[in-house]
């Protein structure tokens, strides 16, 4: 990020495809100055990536439920073990996006909302 | 003898005596090619950026300098480095004193530099295995002990190495460059003009012949480790001034990129030759690369390419350098 903003300091969006990135990014981004002209949008959901949208670095993540995906995967495992019946198809286990700032026409849930789904092993601190 | 082999031989001799000349050329031709092909590269904030953005692997690569001198190898640096990080972080966010938080971290890197050189000394494991084991239990210790989640930093002295700077005739200095700059005289000092240094490079040329002529082989050696491991710990400090967040899935190939930068500077894997400031060279030759391929628009993955291209010249130029001495 640091070598990207050195051959352009011109960027208005970054986007990560996880939150450890997102934060390393945000932290060159401020050592630069450029924390007031750059949105930040992040994919993941986790504890500390909510906590960022709260506390506005990041202005939006994208949250998973890892606990579906095992849940459903589970059952499935089951069904084959019991019937023999595969899986079969695409299985939307769902998505939110989790901002404090929503946009009118895409569906979104505020952090609060977003710190009562965590899942992790240390919950919200 | 003719002409040629002479030459030859005088070659060999100049890379034996100083064999940091190699990445220092490849250092300047490098500034020169990217100052030239990008209109961004050379510039005063640049040049900070590359010093700063080479502190965290080369302070580990000083501590590996010290092993592979003597003939080992540290495949736990990072880890080490890592896990030092979140026990500071996490002390921090409990509430005690950072400069508490802060010297037991840099106590517990030591201790486990002391734990790697006590294998190595008293059941004389090779020392890749040995780390290679160190590595892999302290990086899963790590993500234990942080739950997998990374932990934020807000003490000012944990984070004191990179964000407070001054200026230095133009460039823009954090006290962690200092700080590194500092590392590097001090082992620099006392590799070459101590008998502890001199001990150094013996075990790493031959241990049996150091033991006959009465260097206290596993002392010295253990008390490489232990300094290693220190090192390690400020690695620790700088990573966190770098970026205020300890996350245990941080730095996972440091290990092998602090060996890159100690063979691009010219030290010996077999040990006993090299030095500290070829290791400087090496981690600013990664570093430059990185920064200038990034500028000039090439993909992240042709720079591992180049750093491997380099690597196999470097220790190529090694393995030519001891043919030549026989």
């Amino acid at each position: 990020m640091e070598n990207l903003l050195q051959r352009n300091p011109n960027v208005n969006v970054v986007y990560s495809m996880n939150e450890p990135s997102g934060r390393g990014a945000y932290a060159a981004i401020k050592s630069r100055g450029l924390a007031s002209n750059i949105t930040m949008g992040s994919i993941d959901g986790g504890c500390e990536g909510v906590r960022d949208v709260a506390a506005g670095q990041f202005a939006v993540t994208v949250m998973q439920f890892p606990r579906k995906m095992a849940i459903e995967g589970v059952d499935a495992g089951v069904a084959y073990a019991a019937t023999g019946a595969k899986p079969s198809g695409f299985h939307n286990t769902g998505s939110a996006v989790i901002t404090d700032r929503p946009l009118a026409g895409i569906e979104s849930q505020n952090t609060t909302w977003g710190l009562k789904k965590l899942l992790g092993i240390r919950s919200v601190q | 003898m003719t002409a040629a082999l002479s030459r030859r031989t005088s070659l060999g001799e100049l890379l034996r005596r100083a064999p940091a000349i190699g990445p220092a050329l490849a250092l300047v031709v490098a500034v020169i090619v990217f100052s030239l092909t990008t209109k961004t590269f050379f510039d005063l904030d640049n040049m900070s950026l590359v010093l700063e953005q080479s502190l965290v692997v080369g302070t580990l690569a000083l501590g590996q300098t010290l092993i592979i001198l003597t003939a080992g190898i540290d495949l736990a640096n990072g880890s080490i480095a890592v896990l030092a990080t979140l026990l500071m972080a996490s002390w921090v966010a409990a509430g005690m004193p950072a400069v508490l938080a802060l010297l037991v971290g840099l106590a517990v890197a030591t201790a486990l530099g002391g734990v790697t050189g006590g294998l190595v000394t008293s059941i004389r494991l090779p020392p890749f295995i040995v780390t290679l084991g160190m590595f892999s239990i302290i990086t899963a210790l790590s993500l234990i002990y942080a739950g997998g989640q990374s932990i934020q930093v807000h003490s000012g002295l944990l984070s004191y190495l990179g964000t407070r700077r001054y200026l230095f005739g133009g460039i823009e200095v954090t006290y962690g460059m200092t700080l590194g700059l500092i590392m590097v005289l001090f082992l620099w000092y006392v590799l070459t003009r101590t008998a502890w240094g001199k001990h150094v490079y013996a075990i790493g040329s031959d241990p049996e012949a150091s033991r006959l002529s009465g260097i206290h082989v596993r002392r010295t050696l253990l008390s490489v480790y232990l300094i290693a491991g220190l090192v390690y710990g400020i690695a620790a400090w700088q990573a966190l001034g770098r970026v205020p967040n300890a996350d245990p899935n941080a730095y996972q190939n440091a290990n092998l990129e602090s060996i890159t930068a100690v063979v691009l500077g010219g030290t010996s894997l077999f040990g006993g030759r090299g030095g500290i400031w070829g290791t400087l060279l090496g981690a600013l030759v990664v570093s430059v690369l990185r920064s200038g391929l990034t500028q000039a628009g090439i993909d992240d993955l042709y720079q591992d390419v180049a750093t491997g291209v380099l690597v196999i010249a470097a220790v190529a130029l090694d393995r030519l350098a001891r043919r030549q001495q026989r």
